[in-house]
């Protein structure tokens, strides 16, 4: 017998990705329960990735990016209660309480809160952007609006989200510098050597890109933001936004008994216990990738649709499902190119370029540890990036990739 | 079962194509297409629907059920 019966509901809190695929899913494999979706955003659910890329640049107005309509919301029988905080969950009875003091009830429960922007502490943080919600963005291209004209913008860390609002600030011809307090963007991602080679692609896109920056603090004054260096030099800029990574929704858990480290933590099933799962950004999840097993928090978009389709899955079926099993992807629009791996490589992993160069801009990397692959990596490479997605599912050895070559 | 793969959409992530080859392909820079007319045969309507749930672009049209 499946875990899920029609006589069974099921509450989902959190209306991000995982939250909505998860719910698509179970419909679609005919899951007929009831079926609710709690949502501390005013909006129904929507989808991320576009924010900082094609809404940020002003090719899509934001509408485009929802992901579930008020009719395909009825389609599929969900009671979706947007604006409904979750503030605890009480392990044994299942009951979830909100915000506004309503409580709720389920058979099941499926933790999906996502995460949110990290923010620092400046003096002047009313005036700096965070780019994670529908509401950041907005907000952001609204002040952006007032005066039409290029302004001085300054991104504080280099990371993915930060090199995306770049490029598309810039391709609306905004004057921008991004502020990177590692020596290059993404080491602690990507590793030193293939950090150094996206090192020069921001100053093709016609922004300046500046590595070992200390940032104490951002002031404003009358007309405009001032960025301090730890050096004693100050940037004038007339937008700041910070983005600095993300922090795991788990606070609410707090209370619950249920183990919090960074992230919900679950077994390789998704599981928490007593029918209490987690997904998505807020899981901290075991993956097994023999011979390596790691216990880790991944914050993309393929791993939240992943969970949500391995979830429903494993609810609707009437045999014990296997250990999750995935290969890990993301990809990065960023200074005009797409950067895209495969797997959850070490940044000490070594690194071998087996297509392309970094010189033409377009390559296909390894990343490998105890001569096994663990990862690919690939800029403009596309196609030869997914010919070569067994590699990584079926942990070859690093000679035996070079001998297959199936990137060719 | 009929797809098509929205061209306007489509961002090249290769999804549909590492999941199922026999029905997309992908060119160098990941514009994907469905092999043939679109149709997908019964055995493989299952790897279809994968492969929808999983563009992350949502740029795989289904044309008939
Ligand atoms: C700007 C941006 C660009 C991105 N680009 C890419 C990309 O190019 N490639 C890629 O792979 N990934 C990208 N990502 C990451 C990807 O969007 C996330 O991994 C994905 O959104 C995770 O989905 P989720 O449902 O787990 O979490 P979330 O999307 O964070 O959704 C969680 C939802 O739960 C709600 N919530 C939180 N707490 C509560 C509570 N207590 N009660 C009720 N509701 C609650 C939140 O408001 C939120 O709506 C990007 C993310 C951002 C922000
Ligand atoms: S998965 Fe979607 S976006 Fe990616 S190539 Fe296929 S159709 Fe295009």
């Amino acid at each position: 017998m499946s875990s899920l019966q029609p006589s069974h509901s099921l509450i989902v809190v959190g209306a991000g990705l995982a939250g909505w695929r998860l719910v698509e899913a179970l419909r679609r494999d005919g899951f007929s329960g009831e079926l609710l979706l709690l949502g501390a955003e005013s909006q129904r659910p929507y989808d991320r990735p576009p924010l900082s890329k094609q809404v940020l640049s002003t090719k899509w107005t934001i509408d485009r990016a929802e992901l579930a309509s008020a009719e395909r919301l009825k389609e599929l029988n969900v009671n979706f209660l947007a604006s409904h905080t979750a503030t605890s969950l009480d392990v044994d009875t299942h009951c979830v309480k909100t915000s506004a003091g309503e409580q709720y009830r389920a058979s099941h429960i499926v933790i999906a809160t996502g995460s949110r922007a990290r923010t620092l502490d400046y003096s002047a943080t009313e005036h700096v952007h965070t780019v994670r919600t529908h509401d950041d963005v907005v907000r952001l291209l609204g002040e952006l609006s007032e005066k039409d004209e290029p302004r001085d913008v300054v991104i504080i860390g280099g990371g993915f989200i930060g090199a995306e609002a770049a490029t598309s600030l810039a391709t609306l011809g905004h004057r921008v510098t991004v502020l990177e307090a590692m020596e290059r963007p993404l080491m602690n991602v990507v590793g030193p050597d293939v950090a150094t080679w996206l090192e020069g692609l921001a100053a093709d896109a016609d922004i300046t890109l500046r590595g070992s920056q200390v940032v104490l603090d951002v002031v404003a004054d009358a007309e405009s933001l001032r960025v301090l260096m730890g050096d004693g030099s100050s940037i004038g800029a007339s937008l700041v936004i910070v983005a600095v990574g993300a922090l795991a929704n788990c606070e609410w858990l707090e209370s619950s008994g249920l183990e919090i480290r960074g992230g919900v933590v679950v077994d390789d099933h998704l599981s928490a216990g007593n029918d209490i799962w987690a997904i998505g950004d807020v899981a901290r999840f075991t993956w097994r990738h023999d011979p390596f097993v790691e216990e880790l928090r991944i914050e993309h978009w393929q791993t939240a649709n992943d969970h949500a389709q391995y979830l429903a899955a494993q609810l609707l079926s009437a045999e014990p499902s296997p250990p999750l099993s995935m290969v890990p992807y993301f990809w990065s629009d960023q200074y005009g190119k797409k950067i895209q791996m495969l797997g959850h490589p070490a940044p000490t992993d070594e690194v071998t370029c087996v297509l392309g160069s970094p010189e033409e801009a377009k390559w296909l990397a390894i990343y490998s540890r105890d001569g096994l692959v663990t990862g690919l990596i690939a800029l403009s490479h596309p196609r030869a990036l997914m010919m070569s997605r067994d590699l990584v599912g079926e942990h070859s050895t690093v000679e035996n990739a070079l001998a297959l070559q199936p990137w060719t | 079962m009929k797809i098509l793969v929205n061209a306007d959409k489509c961002q090249g992530h290769a999804r549909c194509y590492a999941i199922a080859p026999e029905l997309f392909d992908v060119d160098d820079y990941g514009q994907s297409t469905v092999r043939g007319d679109g149709v997908v045969p019964a055995d493989l309507i299952e790897k279809a629907k994968l492969a929808i749930a999983n563009c992350p672009e949502y740029a795989i049209d289904v044309l008939e059920d």
